[in-house]
């Protein structure tokens, strides 16, 4: 399914993704208004074999709300300001 | 009907039989002992016979999360074990972070019990409805960080508790790990999983969904706790220098080069943390010069360094990761390991053990690094010397005789962790000594009666986790406090956090209070309640812990003070006694008496047993125990 993104693009910074999956939780309580990571719109995965690092995308229902910009607590996601209408 | 916050089941797994199912939480069941921690001791009375063998299929596994785990409520990734311990026989909890509360909800089970005993080498693979007994012939002998490699190829994405050496080999004083980070299984969990052939356990991501009652009320309590967490000023300094930044104080007191050792560790670690919590301190730590280089380790703190490390090397941070992740990969307590090293080098020094009995190993000046990693993997494989050791400080002590416990410093048989002659009698040192089937040092949150703090620090602690005015009168005077009435409360506070699957470390605990825990508790599930009530929730279950090992026998003989304490402590030329927490006076025996029949007094218990009153379990609706 493919949806208009509704936000500007998220930057992803992996490298500084600690594994805490607040956005995942948020991002799942905001589509389905309940808590399962694997019901959210970003994914966030533990790369196999790579100790703890970690590979962050999006699925096609993801409208770029920034929802999980703004609750990251590590600084591994970033979004530029939506201009003003 | 369910109540929102819980997944709603209990899993049941018989390994002697294989047999698998589930059943309903009941709400009452919830309502009187919240989760986690109550839950499992509640399930541990029920079903744990009292007189059974710790390494025998009837000793059960109980898993908890609690009501807050699975959601944003900052630092909710608890998980609670209760077992009976090998090592001091007692039925405990131990408590530890990770990602298998969230997991194990969102396949829909709030606790698993697991007794019995497989045929051969298995692992639990729990994943919705689909819960199997695997084959784990192919890891049997794996260390633990290999056997959490192994599982993750097969599962992602999931959280493991594995097994290494150590505990396949029932070793008493073996320890494990949540996704290699947050510690779990004190007093030998991991000895108790191998004598049930079980290898470990993976919760993979289940399609439940965890409902809460409130969504909007809960995400308000969440973000006004987030911007106090966001801008609290050592927040920097954890999330750059780990466990390592907060206790480099600790490793700077034995004279070694703190500055060096923090830049190397700064550059070395990568910050991980468990599910929803903003103050992650697990840390990957990457070698890539020097001694093992290139290695990958992983360090749960660097706190236990000194005290597992005061007769080896310290001075070289790689030998000090690579030790530390040898403990870690093969399964072995380091508090227990040091506690026991303690009494073997003195023993050594005495003559009362020799070269003949510890198979050749030279232990006049202490175990020194290479001793230290030949001892790590001879207690892990029980090979020569290190059979007996495995067998933990009081049993070693018992079987070597000629006085020999007189110098193991034990409570329960287990190793405390807080020196109260280095620091001094305070709330934390006095908690190992009345903890139920163990010792243990965190009530209220770990670090948080540390020395250092005012009368009016302390009433404001007290204050926030709801004490009420009138034990505020009976606990503090003008220039001291009351350590037995104090802890009373600190324990009450801890049991309500790991009821709730709340992690109790202080930089997470410090943002709570009972205020922001009950509405936490309410927006979660629909359960409007008063901090009174809460509070009384949480001494409910700690009664019950209480008792379950009340029935095992343990009284007031078994929550005595080591007489060690009341001798000084020796650091080089100084002798250093134990001393009030304001280093008024030196504490005696009878002061640490008085501090038990306060503790009893305050809790409702009988001074000379320190078993709960008839009254206190009728107060508690707790009258059929």
């Amino acid at each position: 399914m493919v949806t208009t993104r509704k936000g500007p693009p998220i930057t992803v910074d992996a490298a500084s993704c600690t594994g805490c999956l607040i956005c995942e939780l948020r991002c799942s309580l905001r589509f389905e208004k309940a808590f399962n990571p694997s019901k959210a719109q970003i994914v966030i995965r533990r790369l196999v074999g790579a100790d703890n690092e970690y590979e962050i995308s999006f699925t096609d229902r993801c409208d770029n709300c920034g929802i999980c910009v703004r609750y990251c607590p590590y600084g591994a996601l970033s979004q530029e300001r939506k201009e003003s209408a | 009907m369910e109540i929102p916050g819980y997944a709603g089941s209990i899993l049941f797994v018989d390994l002697t039989g294989g047999k698998i199912w589930k059943e309903p939480l009941e709400p009452e069941m919830a309502r009187s002992f919240l989760g986690a921690q109550g839950i499992n001791c509640k399930l541990a009375y029920d079903l744990i016979p009292p007189d059974v063998d710790p390494l025998s299929p009837e000793n059960a596994i109980i898993i908890g999360a609690g009501p807050f785990s699975g959601t944003i409520v900052p630092g909710s990734s608890e998980l609670s074990i209760t077992f009976k311990l090998p090592l001091s026989g007692g039925i405990a909890t131990s408590c530890g972070g990770g990602h298998f509360p969230l997991m194990l909800k969102s396949s829909g089970y709030d606790h698993v019990v697991i007794t019995g005993q497989a045929s051969k080498p298995v692992y639990l693979k729990i994943h919705d409805d689909d819960v199997e007994l695997c084959d784990a012939a192919d890891l049997w002998g794996m260390d633990g960080w290999d056997t959490v490699d192994e599982l993750r190829r097969r599962h992602e994405p999931c959280s493991i508790i594995p097994i290494g050496p150590a505990g396949e080999n029932l070793v008493r004083i073996s320890v494990t790990f949540i996704d290699k980070g947050g510690t779990v299984g004190y007093g030998g969990l991991p000895a108790v999983m191998g004598s049930k052939n079980l290898k470990a356990m993976v919760a993979i991501q289940g399609t439940k969904e965890i409902r809460v009652a409130d969504r909007l009320r809960l995400q308000r309590a969440v973000d006004q706790m987030m911007e106090r967490v966001m801008s609290y000023r050592l927040r920097p300094t954890l999330l750059e220098g780990g466990t390592y930044a907060m206790t480099a104080g600790w490793i700077g007191a034995m004279g070694l080069d703190t500055e060096s050792w923090a830049e190397i560790h700064k550059k070395a670690r990568k910050t991980l943390a468990c599910p929803s919590c903003p103050m992650g301190d697990k840390e990957r730590i990457r070698l890539t010069e020097g001694e093992y280089a290139p290695k990958v380790a992983y360090m749960t703190d660097f706190m236990g360094e000194w005290e597992s490390s005061a007769k080896t090397a310290l001075d070289n941070y790689n030998r000090a990761v690579y030790r530390r992740d040898m403990f870690n990969r093969e399964g072995i307590c380091r508090m227990n390991y040091a506690n026991l090293m303690d009494m073997i080098v003195s023993l050594y020094q005495r003559g009362i053990i020799t070269r003949k009995d510890t198979g050749g190993i030279e232990l006049e000046g202490g175990a020194d690094y290479a001793t230290t990693l030949r001892l790590i993997h001879m207690i892990s494989h029980r090979e020569g010397f290190g059979d007996l050791l495995a067998e933990g400080g009081l049993r070693v002590a018992q079987r070597i005789g000629g006085g020999a416990e007189k110098h193991l410093v034990h409570i329960k048989g287990c190793a405390p962790f807080i020196e109260p002659r280095v620091d001094s009698f305070h709330s934390m040192a006095f908690s190992q000594m009345v903890h139920p089937g163990r010792t243990h040092y965190a009530p209220g949150g770990i670090g948080i009666y540390m020395s250092g703090r005012s009368i009016d620090m302390h009433i404001s602690h007290a204050r926030r986790i709801g004490i009420p005015d009138e034990a505020i009168e009976r606990i503090f005077t003008a220039d001291s406090y009351n350590v037995g009435r104090l802890t009373k409360y600190a324990y009450d506070w801890y049991s309500l956090f790991n009821c709730a699957g709340m992690c109790h470390r202080l930089y997470i605990h410090r943002f709570h209070s009972i205020e922001s825990f009950v509405e936490f508790y309410t927006a979660i599930t629909g359960i409007e309640t008063t901090p009174a009530e809460i509070l009384k929730a949480g001494e409910r279950a700690w009664n019950v812990y209480k008792m379950l090992n009340v029935r095992l026998g343990f009284n007031r003989q078994d929550d005595r003070a080591p007489q060690a304490w009341f001798e000084p402590f020796k650091i080089g030329d100084k002798e250093i006694p134990m001393r009030d927490y304001f280093g008024h006076a030196v504490i005696t025996r009878e002061d640490t008496e008085r501090a038990l029949d306060d503790y009893y007094d305050e809790c409702g218990w009988d001074r000379q047993t320190g078993a709960p009153t008839p009254e206190k379990l009728k107060e508690l609706g707790l009258e059929a125990l």
